[in-house]
């Protein structure tokens, strides 16, 4: 390969690199904190403060039109000048399809221009949903930047992680108590989905910024939950037991709660109490109405985001046998049919034959996944709820309703909780090590190898520039035993420019040319240095297989660091070494004391 | 011509001195075991601070506040609904007493500080509970002040926990600090709420507002157990792979050399850890499988130079050619080990904790490393090849090397 085609494949390399770079330096350099939180937060709670906003932004855009309808709009607000000419343009091309002369664009773009832009009925919502959607995207923008940067381990952010064991055997055997169990291993498989799915619910819901819950092995959950988080509340959620029940709908309550939510925007406080417990009848509680969305998650009903169901339980969930999803055999529609105990079963026909027309809601975890209406007294205990639904909501209320009878009893294997500060202390110590261990071997190898020793230095910062940008790329975590992998690669991929260099020397003592020599020199360490390579990467890869984190965060920046070394040593090093040859016509090697 | 060292003759010596120091490692560790860290002995680690709660956050609103502190001050945070977003910072260098971060906290609409004692700010300023949520709600959030004063000491804290087995107590930094690390340990059932009932033990003791906790760590009995049987399978995986590479790229007893040095440092390393009494954690383990990627570099730099020495060096046996190839390599070997003795050292120096003790380990096995590349795995295939003669090949160097080794090794 010429010195050209070379110097573009370390300009793609650099250039590739920096691209994967780029998210983490945006979010962690220059994305606000305030930013930072809500983006974190769940999109719950981003549409939720959108919504919100948007209202406020349009009422004092009103206003001030009202007051002073000349005002020059803020450069903030070009988007909506920007909504505003589209508009008019749109408004023009109506009204000349109609053949009528359309109104003039207004020249200056005022508060009153912008919002007359918006026409017709829907104006109003239309001006909100334009500055919904400004919102809307710059959060979720920062959310995308957050989701593909270098994310800060625990021992550097602060926070807790926990490590929870699922006794599937425990749950087997309860489950064979009561019903034929056909596919042992199948039934495994669904026992711990359904528990992270449970589990993720719950943590969900106690509005936690950015909590990872994730399968370790075959019965183990792994979570993580950064920055602070209230110990105490977390192990009553993943030890609680599920709640599962049946509760009647109030429909006046639930009519008033809605309707101060269309005129809010927001029911509760940040502790997740309503903001006017007067809107609701002491017997009443409001709790958000949920659905799954295109990727598995719980998102609330849009349009039908909250009911108020009555405190009182009608039945509760321990009388659930069993659950099946079926389809009508006339119309073919999907429905769950769910079997109930004996005593379940003489509750339900009472309940049920007192409450005909009403909605009768299935709350799981203090969520709802149902409110179905009750068309007459259902004796019996073989309920069949239909109508309305795909065969993945009847997948899903089905999925619900198991929670009932499998139970799966989880343990609290493993708990790390370190305070916030203590992780500052660490991310200072690590760069302290990382910037003093760099210095030092980087003084070192000019001073031995002089011009040469230069070479390894690019080399070396190349190196760390290559770690930090593959780290960002997988979106792995940088724990302190990573900083602690890097600072060891430097040490030990200066030892490829170490082995070329002193190649080198030989060759230039046995009488060879400058440019002899460096070709000589690096052909012969060529497979010296892949092979110790190789070998030590066999070794990090395998380490990083090792489930726990500290050390796999080690062995995967030294995995990395391997393969970085091997190609700034073999291609970055050997590049410079050939401009200075052929370029910039170098006869002599400065290459260390005494060597010429 | 080079100076050739005739390392050959040391390598008696070195042997000698190996199995000395490992076989001491293996009776120190035989009669004192090995000091478990938590990741293989299960239990519970807890660093906590005899300090004063000071301050008492809480908010009431719609929007998230959160408030984090560092060394250098307070940080609130506030966005969400009903509130502009925004950052309030409350520097140390601008506020001297409780009751002034009191009032700048006040300041931000909703959030309300209560003064339980005023006190002046220490250098360190104030710190929370580890375990308590960053973000603020009805749930009183406790600021704390360092308790200079306090003359609790890790006897007192000891004797708090007397009614627990396997307690361990010991200060953190200096006796001023109060602070303190509690280790315990935990066979069966009783872990779930070992935690929960040894911090009530100590707030009982010495009052809820005294006592701050910084970290803490827990590791059940079945985790520990699953580790170590995982670390073993990893350890010898490793080994046996690394083998088979090198056997396939140079020859059987050139790997088996290489695995013979990688096993030795991981010998010396174990036996330096249990004679200095280092906690043996994870984070050990992962010095030893580092050292053991070390080493084998070393190593395989080293017979790949034998491997090119035997096709042109002008040698009558495979001695000269060995302490040829040794001699050639010596300084690439002090370099390396000294340039990544720097990184290491800078990890020493600058770390506390488990990393501390990992670069502790890794110095001594990165010497070991750089130690067994040279007389272990030299005297390793001398011993094998000690009959090998070479006048063919210095006549006939187009032969190729792996089919004269063959004919000559069987």
């Amino acid at each position: 390969m010429n010195k050209r085609s070379r110097f573009i494949i370390i300009l793609v390399v650099l250039a590739v690199c920096f691209a994967f770079l780029w998210p983490s330096i945006s979010w962690y350099a220059r994305t606000p904190k305030d930013q930072q939180t809500l983006a974190l937060g769940s999109l719950e709670k981003i549409k939720d403060y959108t919504v919100v906003k948007a209202k406020e932004e349009s009422d004092k855009l009103i206003a001030l039109a009202k007051a002073n309808p000349e005002t020059a709009l803020d450069p903030s607000y070009d988007y909506l000048v920007k909504a505003a000419k589209k508009n008019y343009k749109e408004t023009a091309k109506a009204y000349k399809a109609a053949g009528l002369e359309a109104p003039k664009t207004p020249e200056v773009m005022s508060v009153a221009a912008v919002l007359d832009s918006f026409t017709g009925d829907s104006a109003l919502a239309d001006l909100r949903a334009v500055i919904e959607g400004k919102y809307r995207d710059e959060i979720l923008a920062a959310k995308k930047r957050y989701n593909s940067s270098v994310k800060l381990g625990l021992d550097l952010s602060g926070g807790m992680n926990v490590i929870v064991h699922a006794d599937l055997d425990a749950a087997l055997a309860s489950q064979k108590k009561d019903n034929e169990v056909a596919d042992e291993a199948q039934f495994k498989k669904d026992a711990m989905a359904q528990a992270i799915e449970t589990l993720t619910g719950r943590i969900d819901k106690f509005g936690l910024t950015s909590p990872v819950i994730r399968q370790q092995g075959e019965d183990r959950i792994y979570i993580e939950i950064p920055g602070a988080a209230d110990s105490e509340s977390v192990n009553t959620i993943i030890m609680g037991k599920g709640i599962l029940n049946f509760r009647l709908v109030d429909e006046n309550a639930t009519a008033a709660v809605m309707n101060y939510y269309r005129q809010n925007g927001i029911l509760f406080n940040s502790d997740g109490k309503l903001l006017d417990p007067s809107i609701l009848p002491a017997d009443c509680e409001v709790m958000g109405f949920y659905e799954k969305d295109d990727y598995g998650l719980d998102q609330l009903v849009r349009g039908a985001e909250y009911i108020a169901v009555k405190k009182e339980i009608a039945l509760d969930g321990k009388h659930v046998k069993s659950a099946q999803v079926s389809a009508d055999q006339t119309t073919n529609q999907p429905e769950v049919n769910f079997v109930l105990d004996s005593e379940g079963a003489q509750i339900f026909a009472d309940f049920t034959g007192t409450h005909v027309n009403e909605r009768l809601a299935i709350v799981s975890d203090n969520k709802i996944k149902s409110a179905a209406t009750i068309r007459q007294a259902i004796n019996g205990g073989q309920v069949s709820l239909s109508g309305g639904f795909s065969v993945e909501e009847a997948q899903n209320i089905q999925k619900v309703l198991q929670t009932a009878w499998l139970e799966v009893p989880l343990e609290v294997e493993s708990q790390q909780v370190v305070g916030a500060s203590l992780g500052e202390a660490a991310i200072r110590q690590g760069m302290n090590a990382l910037t003093w261990g760099l210095a030092t071997v980087l003084v070192f190898m000019i001073l031995y190898y002089l011009g040469a020793g230069f070479n390894a230095v690019v080399a070396q910062i190349l190196n760390m520039y290559i770690m930090f940008s593959v780290l960002s790329a997988f979106n792995l975590t940088l724990t302190l035993s990573s900083i602690a992998g890097m600072i060891l690669t430097v040490g030990m991929s200066v030892d490829a420019n170490v082995i070329i260099f002193e190649r080198i020397k030989e060759e230039l003592k046995n009488g060879k040319s400058r440019a002899a020599a460096v070709a000589a020199g690096f052909d012969n360490a060529f497979w010296a240095i892949m092979d110790s390579n190789i070998t030590t990467f066999i070794a990090a890869a395998f380490l990083s297989k090792l489930g726990t984190g500290s050390i796999q965060g080690f062995a995967v920046s030294l995995a990395i660091g391997v393969c970085s070394s091997v190609f700034t040593a073999l291609v970055v090093s050997r590049l410079m070494f050939d401009f200075n040859t052929e370029v910039m016509n170098r006869k002599t090697m400065s290459i260390g004391w005494g060597v010429k | 011509m080079k100076k050739i060292i005739q390392f050959s003759k040391f390598f008696p010596v070195a042997v000698v001195l190996s199995a000395v120091i490992i076989i001491a490692g293996i009776a120190s560790v035989a009669a004192r075991g090995i000091n478990f860290g938590l990741d293989f002995k299960p239990g519970m680690i807890e660093e906590i601070k005899i300090a004063d709660a000071v301050l008492e956050v809480t908010y009431n609103g719609t929007a998230t506040v959160s408030l984090e502190t560092s060394d250098d001050g307070i940080e609130l945070v506030v966005s969400g609904i009903g509130e502009e977003n925004r950052t309030v910072l409350i520097p140390y260098s601008e506020v001297s007493t409780v009751s002034e971060v009191a009032a700048k906290i006040n300041s931000v609409n909703g959030v309300s500080a209560r003064i339980k004692k005023e006190a002046s700010l220490p250098k360190e300023g104030l710190f929370v509970n580890s375990g308590s949520s960053k973000n603020l709600g009805e749930k009183p959030l406790n600021l704390f002040v360092a308790d200079e004063n306090s003359t609790v000491s890790a006897d007192d804290v000891r004797d708090t926990l007397k009614a627990f087995d396997d307690v361990d107590v010991k200060e953190v930094g200096a006796a001023s600090a109060r602070s303190f690390q509690i280790r315990m340990g935990v066979t069966g059932d009783e872990g779930k709420t070992l935690q929960a009932d040894a911090n009530k033990a100590l707030t009982d003791k010495f009052g809820a507002d005294k006592v701050a906790f910084v970290k803490s760590d827990f590791i059940g009995a079945q985790f520990s157990q699953s580790l170590i049987r995982d670390s073993i399978i990893l350890v010898l995986a490793t080994l046996v792979l690394i083998f088979i590479y090198s056997a396939i790229r140079f020859h059987w007893d050139f790997a088996l050399a290489a695995v013979i040095a990688i096993v030795h440092d991981a010998l010396i390393m174990v036996s330096f850890i249990s004679f200095i009494r280092m906690e043996f954690s994870t984070t050990t383990l992962a010095a030893i499988l580092t050292i053991i990627g070390y080493s084998i570099n070393a190593t395989v730099v080293i017979l790949d130079r034998v491997r090119s020495d035997i096709k042109v060096v002008e040698a009558k046996t495979f001695k000269e050619i060995l302490n040829s190839a040794l001699s050639s390599t010596l300084s690439r070997s002090i370099i390396t080990t000294v340039t990544t003795l720097f990184a290491v050292l800078a990890l020493f120096f600058f770390t506390t904790g488990t990393i501390h003790d990992f670069s502790l380990a890794l110095t001594v096995g990165l010497i070991s490393g750089c130690y067994s590349s040279i007389f272990i795995a030299g005297a390793f295939i001398l011993a094998v090849r000690k009959n090998q003669k070479f006048q063919t090949i210095a006549a006939n160097p187009n032969v190729s090397q792996f089919k004269a080794e063959e004919s000559d090794s069987e």
